[in-house]
């Protein structure tokens, strides 16, 4: 360990340069009054937190439908995610290389392009202005990320193991319970974690596409930066960050449950 | 365990041809030995016995059945793969437990099965223990008891013992010989080893350029091989040109007995170990050129009258660089071709 107090000083700055957002955050909610020069508020006040979480129906509303919503996405997007990684990942064909490029295309073209297209075909279809609308426009930019990083996955697994459990008679669906999904849950779970992020903070497309009648935090929190009031905008903040981390904890204590000694990659 | 046929097998991907007309049949019990380079083809060969590949021609028949078109899953044709591909979220116990719980073995049964077969393999203190946590030899033998486990009727080893130290390779290798000779599967062992295919096996199919070149015992095709290719994959050999007249060779080192038609041009073949450097008096007198030495023996090389560049494989390290030695050819087959 050569110069630990250059190390120290580095790892304190980061620290520091990460948490200090968040930590203003904490302070501004409960500030009436923080005006330059002063370090600190010069005057407190719970009234923020107060009205956000206990007058405002819509808070509770808002969540709501924001963890339902990143929830079913994260769902449709694994469902249709793992198929389709493991045909780009394992499967030889022509045009693979194309379509693993392709793949991210919507996140080439600008999302609001694909918003206002899809909110066409939406209308037609009768899913503008509903749960499953938003659902499915989410999916739209969830489901590169997902499918990345599960391609990859499936490159590293490979599908020798598959093969041998073939081999020692396992069903088709012994060996998916029982081979590849162990194997590839890591991957699985960063997949989820990320597509439930994603989602939980879409503010254009939710708004275009739910059309005001399906309100999200994200929505909530938007006018409040307009308008100048911050405290309330704080408080949603940490409100989404909140909400956000325990979903992924959720989702890694249920992993942690199901698959006792998960193989995290160890290679 | 079961008696395999394989009737005129064909295999191509897309334009390539990666198995040309290979029949052959493998006793029930037998350790079979498929021996070839990297790329000839034999690998293609175990996964089309197991099922994990559909031939593009032929037939492949376990006990006079038909199991060209039988899924892997039903087939009980094992691949142990060289590098084991044991299920690393499982513990050992329940890797060797995998197919008995496919095979929806009650518990009793699969628990004893289990047991015995951990006891055979001695692993029973690992028992608990992932993959990641053991040792090459170990990982091996959990890999030898998955399969075992289930009775298979072939058991396919894939070059099982080229990821493994000198040392205890040579214990693996007495390992499974033991175990084969203990409970009488039928096994096929890949391996581009020449050494290792002979020693593990009666019999021995080589496979060079995707074609089966011959089938037999381990001194036949180490004495008589019948092909040049596969006398090229075997190598350590001098050929030397001459020509085949009412079945004698004419060559430089003399005239040999051949099993061969007349020909104006033909090639001899003379192993390396087939050749003999001495100090009395001969017909072959030469000089060494070059020496290696290589321990259990020196590779020379000796040049002899008309320029003729020949190798030799001796047990004895005494001739040196420059010195007039005579050449005798050591009484053993001579092939032409």
């Amino acid at each position: 360990m050569r110069f630990p107090r250059l190390r120290a000083i580095i790892f304190y700055s980061f620290l520091f340069a990460t948490s200090a957002p968040v930590l203003s955050l904490v302070v501004l909610t409960v500030s009436a009054a923080w005006r330059y020069p002063s370090l600190l508020p010069t005057v407190f006040s719970w009234r923020y937190l107060v009205s956000v979480l206990a007058q405002d129906r819509r808070t509770a509303e808002a969540l709501i439908n924001s963890t339902l919503i990143a929830a079913l996405t994260t769902a449709l997007t694994l469902l249709l995610a793992v198929p389709a990684a493991k045909a780009l990942g394992l499967y030889q064909f022509r045009g693979r290389q194309a379509v693993k490029l392709l793949v991210l295309l919507p996140l080439m073209v600008p999302g609001i392009t694909v918003t206002m297209g899809m909110h066409l075909t939406l209308i037609h279809l009768g899913l503008a202005g509903s749960i499953a609308g938003v659902v499915v426009v989410h999916t739209v930019f969830t489901l590169p990320y997902a499918t990345r990083v599960l391609i990859n996955v499936f490159e590293l697994v490979g599908e020798k193991y598959e093969k041998q459990a073939a081999m020692l008679g396992a069903s088709p669906r012994m060996i998916l319970t029982d081979v590849t999904l162990p194997m590839i849950m890591p991957g699985l779970l960063s997949a989820a974690i990320m597509s439930f992020i994603v989602s939980f903070s879409q503010y254009i497309t939710t708004f275009f596409i739910g059309g005001g009648r399906i309100l999200t935090v994200p929505l909530l929190l938007v006018p409040h930066l307009q308008s100048g009031e911050i405290q309330v905008a704080a408080v949603y903040s940490l409100l989404f960050i909140m909400s956000t981390l325990a979903s992924i904890a959720l989702m890694e204590g249920i992993v942690r449950k199901f698959y006792k000694g998960a193989y995290f990659l160890q290679t | 365990m079961a008696n395999i046929r394989l009737e005129h097998v064909y295999k191509s991907y897309g334009e390539q041809q990666v198995l040309a007309d290979v029949s052959l049949e493998i006793d029930d019990g037998e350790m079979f030995a498929l021996l070839g380079p990297s790329g000839s083809g034999k690998t293609t060969l175990l996964r089309l016995i197991a099922g994990l590949e559909a031939p593009s021609a032929g037939k492949v028949i376990f006990n006079n059945a038909d199991f060209t078109h039988v899924s892997a899953q039903r087939r009980k044709a094992i691949i142990v793969f060289q590098d084991y591909a044991l299920f690393p979220h499982l513990t050992v116990w329940q890797n060797i437990a995998f197919g008995l719980r496919a095979g929806g073995v009650p518990r009793v049964a699969l628990e004893s099965k289990v047991h015995d077969i951990l006891g055979l393999v001695h692993l029973k203190d690992r028992q608990h223990s992932l993959p990641g946590e053991l040792s090459g030899g170990q990982k091996q033998r959990v890999a030898l008891a998955r399969a075992c486990v289930l009775e298979p009727r072939v058991l396919l080893l894939d070059e099982p013992f080229s990821n493994l130290d000198t040392g205890l390779r040579q214990s693996m290798r007495d390992f499974v010989a033991a175990l084969q000779e203990r409970l009488r599967f039928t096994c096929i062992l890949v391996t581009h080893d020449k050494e290792e295919a002979f020693m593990m096996s009666r019999r021995v199919a080589v496979i060079v350029d995707s074609r089966l070149q011959q089938v037999d015992t381990p001194e036949a095709i180490f004495t008589q091989p019948l092909t040049k290719k596969l006398s090229d994959f075997l190598g350590e050999a001098n050929y030397l040109d001459g020509r085949v007249q009412g079945g004698n060779f004419y060559c430089a080192l003399g005239i040999f007995a051949v099993n061969a038609p007349d020909s104006a041009n033909a090639v001899g073949r003379f192993r390396w170990d087939q050749l003999a450097l001495t100090r009395e008096a001969g017909p072959h007198q030469g000089r060494v050129a070059a020496k290696s030495y290589a321990g259990k023996a020196t590779y020379y090389t000796v040049t002899i009258e008309r320029g003729h560049t020949l190798n030799v494989f001796s047990a004895r390290h005494d001739f040196f660089v420059g010195e007039e030695i005579f050449l005798e050819v050591l009484p053993s087959a001579v092939n032409v071709y």
